[in-house]
């Protein structure tokens, strides 16, 4: 059977889907998760506009440590809009060359659009970082294209509690947090299928686990640590 | 030849004094301690210039300071050249405070010295500045008449050497071991000293003694450097019909940038700097000013970027004239028209972020600083960031402005790291900090105050 | 329970930020059961921390020990459990110290490998690498003797520094023990940590960052807190180690140089026989029966209190001084004795002074004898050097004294470590009266342009007013030596000095004194070396030998005593100032013992428990003599029911209020050394109760405490004043009977004493001596006696040109022909450089053989006549230069070259120029009636607002006749500042004032700067001091 679909395939106007992920060219990078880069067919996009949905402050942007620093680069990292102020002794631990780091606040969501289209169409920026919520189909759509067009990474942190609005990005990824590690759900991938629950093992902040293990060693009497809030 | 030397002994008090005021005023130097100029009053209370602070101050206690900066004084003395280059060419710029002028070049334009002299005393007298001069057959000669402060203009050499002869030898420009091995051996006034034989001198001195003697004698003149104004791109240019909105401006903007071009490129310069001025018919004009990443000269990036500026401005008032001035002009250096790829990058990335400070204003486009302290939150007059001790493990990676209070609860995973410092300015801080991760799993930098309860200050992202 | 193992004091300099005794209370307040001071590579601070323990009987136990870092991987706290212990520590820090320049350290690894016994806290850098290696390297090396010291400090790190000990821990089983490494006892010390390390790191405390503390953990905490903070575990191991330690700095003895003592004699044998061969020498006729008995009764008492020893080493070290022909003399309590007498330590024949004997050594007192050798103070670097040489390097040292912040550098240094500008610093500082009692220097910033309502400057004052006192380096004391049988670092750690070849101990004299160590003190008195080489000068022209116990044979001059009565005292020791020479007229000193009085009547003690009134009017019978009680009687017999010196307070304390012998010891201690002086006002109230008690009126108790806080700082024992009122009395007897010898030896042995040499000179003019000049031909290096005609008259030596070097001039001397030189060009073919030769120009010591200075210093400044092309073109034109100086240029020219005019004096020149006839001069004041109107002129000389007077200050005017003392109110002063603060040459319209004694003053109404009259002449005057 198979010499028939050979013909098929010969024929120029059939496309296989699969196909789409290598036209670009370049490898896909990897996010250093095993099970994620399987999922994703070897990891992130090069470029174009890619959604991550989470809630505020759950390792979203730790998760994305070696694409997020690359040392080899000159380009510049830019980060548009942050619900915060980035912290550059964060970006340091992170390993991110700090003279390569721009931290852009526009006044309001249109500036923010213009600023990150200005800085994907000036082919200056490896990689874009937009926090936005509710954000159209339509602007949505020149990213994507201004982002694949300059070979940019462009990263969209959508808020969970905001509805989700189907958007034409190469990449729409949704985590959650659960008892021990994270879990990825990747909603639309070009060139791959969606997937649910993917685990990732995570750990971005410190405990005090060595203290605890000592104090409860010395004196098993000793509680538990102390609950706030 | 005629020279006349102004000595401008209290620049700064001058630009100072513009109205009448009663306190006394000095000029103090905070480097070596002394005064280096008091006007009336403060002389009145017995100040006299060379004194120590603390003398100055126990003499009269409601006293005002002026601190004394050379390059001001150096800026109001060009000032001074620029207006008098109306009236004599021949200036010599001395910094910090002096100037001598060759007088006798321009005896036939205004066809005497003495209205020469008038003009020129008159231009000084409107100007409101304090001088002593001095007139002598050199530059050096009328230097020591003028320190010596006889504030005469002599022409004859006569009397210009009867006035030289019993100046005293320290408003010579001798080094003080000379002057002071002079005093050791009886000789206090230039007359004895002019009178001794050049052989005697140069056994016992070194020879640019020798050389300055001669052009105090008159024997030898010194060459000298005249003053030439600075030049700086300056057009005006008067609208045809009032353009009350911006998009009017454009044509009239990019003729004058073309001319900015051709200024520039006539003297093989370009500029990062630019300054555009909108006049009324009765407002105040609105002055910008547009700056550039790197120096440019060509018309085209300078018609994008002051386009870009001009684009939000409000006109308060129909347009009637314009005018563009230039910042100071530099070299074109290599890398503006080199087409290397990182170049063409580095290149690119200015240009990227020119335009993004110029729509959103530069305080919005930052580059993130490490500040050498213990606390989360900007610090005022914080150091430079040539930190080399790692900050503290566990940094967030989004910090909020200003920390607002914990509301839903949380574990605390890490801590308590905790923080006494910044007692020496306005923001003391003394906060125990946790991390700890809410039901939504979100990772929380929370501090708990003295006595104030539980705050959220930043995030782990 | 805990014990705190790693706690460093304000010893470790500019890094801990609290005294040992407040460290030491606040463990004792918290509970502790040990702590340890463990200052950095030091253990200066060991001993306060005992006192204080001793003192207020704590219930905590010390233990010695010191914070040592090898490198920046390797930092340990070594502990001593016993004396072995404390020894190798002692050793390690001596060879540390003395590898490296004063205050700085370098730590050999051999060093810690010789250590048997210390225990280490090990405090782990945090590197896996080299942490992994320095385990080995320590199990082997201390085996059970090493702990790991775990810190939680709350700083972020302590997660990492548990997972790495819990690490270390398992790979090398030594067990783990709590530590903090405490800097301060209160968090609220954080802020002067702070200011201190900015100090230490030249920066300001904001730009310190990250550098310093992140929080105040590092303070010695509550156990409660201790507890949740670590395992109980580890707190327990510091109990388990403070068990082990049991060394008390008790146990330390004084082994004394044995070498002292021949052999086949005991050190009490051989005491007696010098004593004998001393009273053969000192009393040739033989001795009565009641010197006799003194004399046994002192043995005995030396023998109990087993200080033969100390006494050997300083007649020791008196027999060398006496071979080198060294002039010395020995003052303190335990001087004034037969047996010291008998040992030529003290040069006074007691049968003299016969009143002081019961003050010897006391025992109840259980004071350790203090005897001071003053020896000359050219040649006491000889007998420093005798004492190396004798005992070694190893064996002696110098005590410390401990430099702390004063006012001035505590200011200064804050405010730097807080960001204000140097040049605003130092204007306040210069602007701020600290003698002012009225308002203090808090308030005063106002005025000094600090706006004191802002949070900086309050932050600057109470952080100037924390650091106060703190300790800021050690620096050797001034003549304390100690000297013991073995080596010294045994005893105490040995560290460099500042100084080349001299060492210094760790401790200083109050430390030696709580551990009750002796320290002998070799002092420089510059008076002893004038009083030398006047009997020198004698000596040479009379058969009879002059010296000290010849002119106190002689009993008191009648003679001598109606000049010191005249108050003519310029240049005689003690008692030259201003302040003494007003007071002797109305003291009218006539024997001995009235010149003890005087030396120690003009002090800030007498005058501030105002006792000088009464004592004048009962010592001239105004007022009867009466005495509160008869023990008081005893104590005050002496100075006729007033305490004047320090001993009578004291034993007043004693006798009067019922201090106990060690409480009056706290008391003299408190007095005699600067300390915050809260420290004197525990002892008011008990004082003042004590005596009311025992029915003494409230004003008599009162005026003896104010009497007790003028004393803290300047305490005068009789004893000194006794062996000073000797030299006082020799150096009047010597300005009487020789004048010309006398000033010579006191301007040969200048800089000393009260007045500059010009001023010396004028008053030799004034006592009609010639003043010869410098001359090329006759004048040697030193100033000399020189004949002329038949009586002496006083050659200027070399020495007095400034610019010119002993070295040229001593070449200038040997190559002098005999008829001396001719001409310039002589001595410019010597090899003496150019400069001297203008030095010498210009003080006119050319004058015989060239024409005047200008013309001298014109030839000599021609180089090219030395050339050697040149050498032979013989004569030189003269008539180039015909320059004459006048005389005010002459005078101008003396001052320059030699700061002293033997011509006549500027205000006789002045005379000339100006009529000064409405003026009067100094010696025409005399025939003025009290309270006329007075119109004077001089140079000013001197200007001193001494604390004692309430904002007045006396200026010194100077005319060729005299000194005349102006007195100026604050408000005079401050009303005509201009001429108060810059005039040289001053006239005062003034009330002439005289007491009934004759001591005129004139008070000073108008002032008016007449300085432009004599425009430069160079006259420094002596301000302020």
């Amino acid at each position: 059977m198979n010499d028939a679909e050979f013909s098929l395939l010969q024929l120029p106007g059939i496309w296989r889907a699969k196909e789409g992920l290598n036209v670009s060219g370049c490898t896909r990078q990897e996010t250093g998760h095993r099970e994620l880069d399987k999922a994703l067919n070897g990891g992130f996009p090069p470029s174009g506009l890619v959604r991550i949905r989470s809630h505020l402050g759950i390792g979203e942007l730790s998760l994305l440590q070696s694409i997020i620093c690359q040392p080899k680069s000159q380009k510049l990292l830019v980060f548009v809009a942050a619900p915060g102020l980035v912290q550059a002794p964060w970006l340091k631990q992170l390993g991110v060359d700090l003279p390569q780091v721009y931290v852009i606040q526009p006044p309001n969501d249109n500036e923010a659009l213009w600023a990150t289209e200005q800085c994907l169409k000036s082919g200056a920026c490896r990689m874009v970082v937009l926090w936005q919520t509710a954000l159209q189909p339509k602007p949505a759509r020149r990213l994507q294209v201004a982002a694949t067009h300059n070979h940019t990474l462009c990263l969209l942190m959508e808020s969970l509690q905001s509805s989700r609005l189907s958007l034409p990005v190469t990449l729409d990824l949704a985590l959650h947090p659960s008892e021990q590690s994270l879990y990825a759900d990747i909603l639309k991938q070009q060139g791959g299928w969606p997937r649910e629950n993917i685990p990732v093992r995570l750990q971005h902040t410190p405990d005090n686990s060595a203290i605890m293990k000592a104090m409860a060693a010395a004196s098993p009497i000793y509680s538990g640590s102390s609950q706030a809030g | 030849m005629l020279w006349l030397y102004l000595d401008f002994y209290q620049l700064t008090l001058d630009a100072a004094l513009h109205q009448p005021l009663q306190t006394p005023m000095i000029v103090y130097h905070p480097a070596d301690n002394r005064i280096m100029q008091c006007c009336q009053q403060a002389q009145a209370a017995g100040i006299e210039v060379g004194m120590g602070m603390a003398q100055a101050a126990s003499l009269s206690p409601s006293l005002k300071v002026l601190n004394y900066h050379s390059d001001m004084e150096a800026q109001q003395l060009s000032a001074i050249a620029h207006q008098l280059y109306q009236i004599v060419s021949d200036i010599v710029l001395l910094p910090p405070a002096h100037l001598a002028i060759r007088l006798d070049s321009h005896l036939r334009y205004y066809n005497g010295l003495t209205p020469l002299w008038l003009t020129l005393k008159n231009e000084l007298q409107r100007a409101g500045r304090h001088y002593h001069y001095g007139s002598g057959w050199s530059v050096e000669s009328a230097k020591v008449l003028a320190r010596a402060r006889c504030n005469r203009l002599l022409a004859a050499p006569a009397a210009i050497r009867q006035q030289l002869q019993n100046t005293a030898i320290e408003h010579t420009d001798l080094t003080d071991k000379q002057k002071q091995a002079l005093n050791r051996v009886g000789i206090r006034n230039l007359k004895t000293l002019l009178n001794l034989p050049a052989t005697e001198l140069g056994k016992r001195f070194h020879n640019d003694l020798i050389r300055y003697v001669c052009a105090l004698n008159g024997s030898k003149p010194s060459p000298v450097t005249f003053f030439r104004p600075a030049e700086n791109f300056h057009r005006h240019q008067e609208l045809s019909y009032e353009a009350d909105k911006t998009a009017q401006l454009i044509p009239w903007l990019h003729s004058l940038l073309n001319e900015l071009m051709i200024f520039l490129r006539l003297r093989n310069t370009c500029t990062a700097h630019v300054y555009l001025t909108l006049h009324f018919r009765d407002e105040a004009p609105l002055k910008l000013d547009v700056r550039a990443a790197t120096a440019m000269a060509h018309q085209k990036e300078w018609q994008a970027l002051v386009e870009l500026k001009i684009e939000q401005i409000v006109l308060p008032a129909p347009v009637v004239a314009i005018a563009l001035a230039s910042g100071t002009l530099e070299e074109p250096n290599g890398q503006s028209n080199d087409f290397f790829e990182d170049r063409f990058e580095y290149f690119n990335q200015m240009q990227l972020i020119g335009r993004l400070q110029a729509r959103l204003g530069a305080e919005r486009v930052l580059q993130p600083q490490e500040q050498n302290d213990y606390r989360y939150e900007p610090v005022p007059r914080a150091v430079a960031n040539n930190v080399s001790i790692p900050a503290l493990p566990g940094y967030p990676a989004l910090c909020s402005p200003i920390p607002f209070p914990l509301a839903q609860p949380c574990r605390i995973t890490y801590g308590p790291l905790r923080l006494h410092t910044g007692w020496w300015d306005e923001q003391p801080v003394c906060r125990d900090y946790y991390i700890a991760v809410t039901e939504t799993g979100q990772y929380l930098q929370i501090f708990k105050d003295p006595g104030q309860g539980w705050f959220v200050h930043g995030w782990y992202c | 329970m805990y014990a705190e193992l790693y706690c460093q004091s304000n010893f470790s300099f500019l890094t801990g930020a609290s005294d040992p005794e407040e460290l030491v209370n606040t463990a004792a307040f918290l509970g502790y059961e040990a702590l340890a001071i463990t200052d950095e590579c030091s253990v200066a601070g060991v001993v306060r921390a005992h006192a204080e323990i001793r003192r207020n009987r704590l219930p905590l136990k010390l233990i010695v020990g010191s914070r040592l870092v090898l490198s920046d991987s390797l930092t340990l706290v070594l502990l001593c459990p016993h004396k072995q212990a404390y020894t190798e520590l002692c050793r390690i820090i001596s060879n540390a110290r003395r590898r490296s320049p004063k205050g700085e350290y370098t730590l050999a690894e051999w060093d810690l490998k010789s250590l048997k016994h210390c225990l280490a806290l090990w405090l782990p850098s945090g590197k896996q690498q080299q942490d992994n290696h320095w385990g080995d390297w320590l199990c082997s090396n201390f085996g059970d003797r090493v702990w790991i010291g775990a810190q939680r400090l709350l700083d972020g790190l302590d997660t990492q520094r548990f997972e790495h000990i819990e690490h270390l821990q398992t790979k090398f089983a030594v067990p783990v023990c709590a530590c903090t490494g405490a800097l301060f006892h209160h968090t609220d010390r954080l802020s002067v940590q702070h200011a201190l390390h900015a100090i230490r790191e030249h920066t300001t405390v904001q730009s310190l960052g990250r550098q310093g503390l992140c929080n105040a953990e590092r303070s010695l905490r509550p156990l409660r807190k201790l507890s949740k903070l670590y395992p109980r575990q580890w707190l327990d191991e510091t109990r388990k180690i403070a068990g082990l330690c049991s060394f008390n700095l008790q146990e330390l003895k004084y082994q004394y140089p044995a070498e002292l003592v021949p052999g086949g004699h005991t050190a009490t044998s051989y005491l007696r026989e010098c004593v004998e061969r001393g009273i053969r020498r000192r009393f040739p006729g033989g001795i009565s029966q009641k010197i006799r008995t003194i004399i046994e009764k002192e043995l005995t008492l030396i023998e109990e209190q087993q200080y033969e020893y100390f006494f050997l080493t300083i007649h020791d070290i008196v027999q060398f001084a006496q071979q080198q022909n060294i002039l010395y003399q020995g003052r303190g309590s335990a001087a004034n004795s037969v047996v010291c007498y008998c040992l030529e330590i003290t040069a006074v024949d007691p049968r003299q002074i016969n009143v002081l004997f019961e003050r010897f050594i006391s025992k109840e007192r259980d004071e350790p004898p203090d005897i001071d050798v003053d020896f000359e103070h050219q040649r006491r670097e000889e007998v420093i050097q005798y004492i190396y040489q004798k005992y070694g390097r190893e064996r002696t040292a110098l005590a410390a004294t401990v430099i702390c912040f004063r006012f001035k550098s505590a200011f200064r240094e804050v405010g730097k470590a807080l960001g204000f500008a140097e040049s605003q610093l130092d204007f306040v500082i210069k602007n701020i009266n600290r003698r002012d009692r009225v308002i203090p220097w808090q308030q005063q910033l106002q005025q000094c342009g600090l706006a004191t309502d802002t949070p900086k400057v309050q932050q600057l004052v109470t952080l100037t007013e924390a650091i106060l006192g703190f300790p800021r380096h050690l620096s050797q004391h001034v003549g304390g030596f100690v000297i013991s049988a073995g080596p010294l670092y045994e005893l105490v750690p040995v560290e460099n000095a500042a100084m080349a070849e001299r060492t210094v101990i760790q401790w200083d004299k109050d430390d030696l004194e709580s551990l009750g160590l002796l320290k002998v003190d070799i002092l420089a008195l510059g008076m002893l070396t004038a009083i030398r080489k006047s009997f020198a000068l004698i000596n040479r022209q009379f058969k009879e030998e002059v010296s000290i116990p010849f002119i106190t044979g002689l009993g008191d001059d009648r003679q001598v005593f109606d000049m010191l009565c005249k108050a003519d005292t310029v240049g005689v020791f003690q008692i030259e100032s201003r302040a003494q020479m007003s007071m002797l007229p109305r003291l009218k000193p006539r024997k001995y013992y009235d010149l003890v009085v005087q030396i120690a009547i003009v002090r800030p003690g007498p005058i501030q428990g105002d006792m000088v009134h009464p004592y004048l009017l009962r010592r001239h019978g105004d007022e009867a003599i009466s005495y509160p009680s008869d023990e008081v009687k005893n104590v005050l017999s002496r100075t006729m029911g007033v305490p004047i010196f320090q001993e009578q307070v004291i034993q007043l304390a004693m006798v009067a209020a019922g201090f106990s012998g060690g409480e009056a010891d706290q008391l003299r201690r408190a007095m005699a050394s600067w300390k915050k002086n809260g420290r004197l006002h525990e002892f008011q109230d008990k004082l003042i109760n004590g005596m009311l008690e025992r029915g003494y009126s409230l004003d008599f108790s009162q005026r003896l405490f104010e009497q007790i806080k003028g004393f803290a700082g300047y305490g005068f024992p009789e004893s000194h004043s006794a062996s000073f009122a000797v030299l006082a009395y020799v150096s009047a007897w010597l300005k009487h009977y020789f004048p010309v010898e006398f000033y010579v030896g006191l301007l040969n042995s200048w800089p000393m004493g009260f007045y500059t040499p010009s001023q010396i000179v004028q008053d030799a003019q004034r006592h009609h001596i010639t003043i010869l000049p410098v001359c090329i031909n006759h004048s040697g290096y030193d100033h000399k006696v020189e004949a002329q005609g038949h009586n002496k008259a006083l050659r200027l030596g070399f020495r007095i040109i400034k610019g010119l070097s002993e070295q040229s001039a001593q070449e200038i001397i040997k190559s002098r022909p005999t008829n001396g030189f001719q001409s310039i060009d002589e001595v410019q073919a010597l090899a003496v450089d150019a400069g001297d030769l203008a030095a010498l120009a210009s003080a006119n010591a050319f004058e015989p053989v060239a024409g005047n200075r200008y013309q001298a210093r014109w030839q000599i400044m021609d180089q090219q006549r030395n050339l050697p092309l040149f050498s032979n073109s013989s004569g030189y034109d003269q008539q180039t230069l015909l320059l004459q100086p006048n005389e005010v240029e002459n005078l101008l020219e003396d001052y320059e070259s030699t700061s002293l005019s033997v011509q006549r004096h500027p205000i006789k020149l002045l005379a000339q120029s100006q009529n000064l006839s409405r003026f009067c001069f100094a010696e025409q004041l005399s025939e003025l009636s009290d309270k006329s109107v007075v119109h004077i002129i001089g140079c000013v000389t001197g200007r001193q607002s001494p604390g004692t007077a309430s904002g007045v200050t006396f200026v010194t005017l100077e005319d060729h006749t005299g000194n005349i003392n102006v007195v100026v109110w604050q408000a005079t002063a401050r009303h005509q500042q201009q001429a108060f603060l810059k005039a040289t040459l001053l006239q005062v319209d003034g009330i002439l004032e005289r007491s009934k004694e004759g001591v005129t003053h004139v008070i000073a109404g108008k002032l008016t700067d007449r300085s432009d009259w004599l425009n430069t002449l160079s006259l420094k005057s002596r301000d302020f001091h």
